[in-house]
């Protein structure tokens, strides 16, 4: 923008500050207030204690907090492999030439990230069922009637098996953005690379990957933090159940705020919540940037 | 991250917005109507389930008396559903901004007087010592704070009954209801053979094992003292014996495969559906289930359907015969409020909806008020719902630990059962994590 077009610093200033507003009455006030609750002993009235740093302290020895924050790691583990992962494929095979029918499967992949996370876990409890569930049906057609469980009350594989809905969800999101990505290479570079002879998979590796890192970087960094708050499904689907096997910071804070009535210690949780997951988005772009340095990247 | 702030941000933004519109809408009615008294009611009683929950039932119909005899009092009233009143109800109170009329469950109570949001009743019901001796013995017990009445109860009645299949369990061997654990798990496996779980279980929504398993078998074991003393702090441990016992006996149902196998995902309608389709000879809940047998299961099933308590563990100090039980939930009375008119009418109005007339009609359709209501018609009560009624009439109550222990001692038993029934973690270390809880709750201030 030219310099003369371009408005005074606090007519820019003022077109800004409603939206500021907002910003910070729904964003901003609740997490200083939080900030501030988290010093007190506060079960939910008038009353409050202040207690320094006592619910920190309590944070660090908490084993239930923990195992939550692990659980969003490997839930962002797996979200990676399986939205960002097979997006990216899915996203190839949809720009390849054996796939017919393009359109229909964009919007059919697309299609669950339209629903809302209830419903789907609601649907993802159907498939799991015991008694009535497609999984364990299908399971018995298949002859392998053995491996009949009651899926969501299994402790060990329950992260992975909540984490499987989510993918399905949010697979189509993630398509239609490498799709995007991909479309933005160059044709004639694509061209070139095939008369060089790089098909399939070499192409994919050595020209696609490289020039489409940009987007994979975004999406990494998206699945990331989707993961990290990650609440709605696992609240529906088990409740952070069996006992604690599948909860997660969030929901961790929520019930403890919520059902046990320690808001001080929940606000605490809320805190470390927010320093936790700055932290694994600031390393894990501190390591994505780094590769692409050492690469020497044009990003 | 905004998701972050939405935890925290929820409770202050609903206040706000909720307690705006709340005194809006206060302020118009008075305006309107000039000199009427204007009582604000929250509860979680709704008109579409009159006729199928005794509770709503009788509660609506005192209030629609209340307003027919009291013109002049403008009752304004917000129905909710059970999981929305609590969240909406801890959002205001955390507010400080709770309507005139609200409920309490049990294990809000301690916490509702220390934050003073709760009014002391007991001046109140001294002016009214015939409504306030009509409720049964131990019914105004949970809701009452060093002498004071902070709730006026509702229903009580066991929340441990079993209903159980008798023509299963004849088919079985057993002419009654078994009546030494030795005797059950034997029944239990005799079952099993047969592909018919011994108990359906459905505890996805926590809590369920607390209210109907755990208050009552720790009490056979270890009496109503030990009950006492983790109350007042008196040196009782959850990692007595008698705790650790109860959970072994549950856990042990487990692992022998006779309960269920999705027992921590389903929720209890399942668990009595799995009942109704004969997947299970038997399922272990409280009185209110017993409407639910009556109205929703299939003609054979109900016709066999007997209602039976836990049996005795050896050596147990509590009594064999006992169920737990009390008041669950309680109106109380905003402490904002103060003496004079408007309380007169609350008062008057709590009696219309939990008192004799409304004790009644709660009985009469297979309910068990708090109230004790005296000779009713039994005439039209179906046999499964008297002898729930009559069970919990015998039985003596001893108190249900979700009402009574700490919300946080509650929330970690609720959490950690749920490993014990998968099999992730033993009952001594469910009880390790309780007696922690137990010891923050002591130690905080």
């Amino acid at each position: 923008m030219g310099k003369a077009l371009r408005p005074k610093g606090w007519v820019l200033l003022a077109y800004l500050l409603p939206g500021l507003i907002i910003y910070s009455f729904v964003v901003l006030v609740p997490i200083f207030s939080a900030f501030r609750y988290s010093f007190y002993s506060w079960t939910g009235g008038p009353k409050k204690t202040y207690i320094g740093i006592g619910n920190y302290l309590e944070l660090l020895r908490d084993e239930v907090f923990w195992h939550s924050f692990l659980n969003n790691v490997l839930m962002t583990v797996y979200g990676l492999i399986g939205q960002v992962g097979l997006a990216f494929i899915f996203a190839l095979l949809l720009m390849s030439k054996i796939v017919k029918l393009k359109g229909l499967h964009r919007t059919m992949s697309y299609f669950p990230s339209t629903l809302a996370p209830v419903i789907i876990a609601f649907l993802w409890m159907l498939i799991y069922n015991y008694n009535y569930g497609l999984l364990n049906a299908g399971l018995t057609k298949l002859g392998l009637g053995n491996l009949v469980q009651s899926w969501l009350d299994l402790t060990g594989p329950i992260v992975l098996l909540v984490s499987i809905p989510l993918s399905w969800q949010n697979i189509g999101f993630f398509t239609l953005l490498m799709l995007a990505g991909l479309s933005s290479i160059n044709k004639e570079v694509l061209e070139v690379a095939e008369l060089d002879g790089a098909t399939g998979v070499r192409k994919a590796w050595y020209v696609i990957i490289p020039l489409a890192k940009p987007t994979l970087v975004v999406a990494s960094l998206l699945c990331i933090a989707n993961n990290m708050r990650g609440f709605e499904h696992i609240y529906a689907m088990t409740g952070g159940g069996p006992g604690n096997a599948s909860s997660v910071m969030a929901l961790y804070a929520y019930q403890t705020s919520f059902l046990r009535f320690r808001y001080g210690y929940g606000s605490a949780l809320a805190i470390a919540i927010i320093a936790l997951t700055m932290l694994m988005i600031l390393l894990s772009t501190l390591a994505l940037k780094r590769g692409e340095n050492q690469k020497g990247g044009a990003y | 991250m905004k998701k972050r702030a939405f935890m925290l941000g929820m409770m202050t933004a609903a206040t706000t917005v909720l307690g705006a519109c709340g005194s809006e809408a206060n302020e118009g009615a008075a305006a309107e109507s000039g000199s009427t008294i204007t009582i604000t009611l929250m509860h979680r009683y709704q008109d579409s389930n009159i006729g199928k929950s005794p509770e709503d039932t009788a509660v609506l119909d005192g209030l629609k008396r209340f307003r027919a005899d009291y013109p002049n009092v403008e009752v304004i009233e917000e129905q909710l559903q059970n999981e929305d009143y609590s969240i909406k109800a801890q959002a205001l109170a955390a507010a400080d901004d709770m309507p005139d009329v609200f409920i309490v469950p049990g294990s809000w109570m301690t916490n509702f007087v220390d934050n003073e949001i709760a009014l002391p009743l007991n001046a109140e019901l001294d002016k009214r010592t015939e409504w306030r001796d009509g409720y049964r013995a131990g019914t105004l017990d949970a809701g009452t704070r060093e002498g004071q009445v902070y709730g006026i109860p509702i229903a009580a009645g066991p929340t441990h009954l079993i209903y159980y299949n008798a023509d299963m369990f004849a088919e079985a061997g057993y002419s009654q209801f078994p009546a030494t654990w030795q005797e059950l798990m034997d029944a239990g496996g005799k079952l099993a053979e047969k592909g018919v779980n011994l108990f359906s279980y459905g505890d996805k929504s926590k809590g369920y094992a607390m209210s109907s398993w755990i208050s009552a078998l720790t009490d056979r074991i270890s009496g109503p003292e030990w009950t006492e003393s983790i109350l007042t702090g008196g040196g009782a441990k959850f990692t007595d014996k008698g705790f650790v016992q109860a959970i072994g006996i549950m856990s042990d149902l487990a692992k022998a495969g006779y309960l269920n196998k999705d027992l921590n995902s389903v929720d209890s309608d399942t668990m009595v559906n799995y009942y109704f389709e004969g997947r299970s000879a038997a399922f272990v809940s409280g009185i209110w289930s017993a409407m639910n047998v009556v109205n929703n299961a299939p003609a054979e099933i109900t016709d066999a359907t007997r209602v039976a308590v836990f049996p005795g563990v050896d050596g147990g100090l509590g009594n064999p015969l006992s169920s737990s039980g009390g008041a669950g939930v309680y109106y109380s009375v905003n402490a904002g409020v103060q003496a004079g008119e408007k309380l007169d009418a609350i008062m008057t109005m709590l009696d219309y909806m939990t008192g004799s007339g409304s004790a009644k009609l709660m009985a009469e359709v297979g309910g068990f008020p708090a109230f004790d209501p005296g000779a009713f018609d039994t005439a039209k009560l179906h046999p499964v719902a008297l002898a729930a009624y009559e069970a919990s009439a015998a039985a003596d109550a001893t108190k249900i630990f979700d009402l009574w222990f700490d919300a946080s001692i509650v929330e970690v038993i609720n959490t950690g059962i749920q490993g014990v029934m998968a099999g992730s973690s033993t009952p001594e270390q469910l009880a390790q994590e309780t007696q922690k809880a137990y010891e923050t709750f002591l130690a905080n201030p």
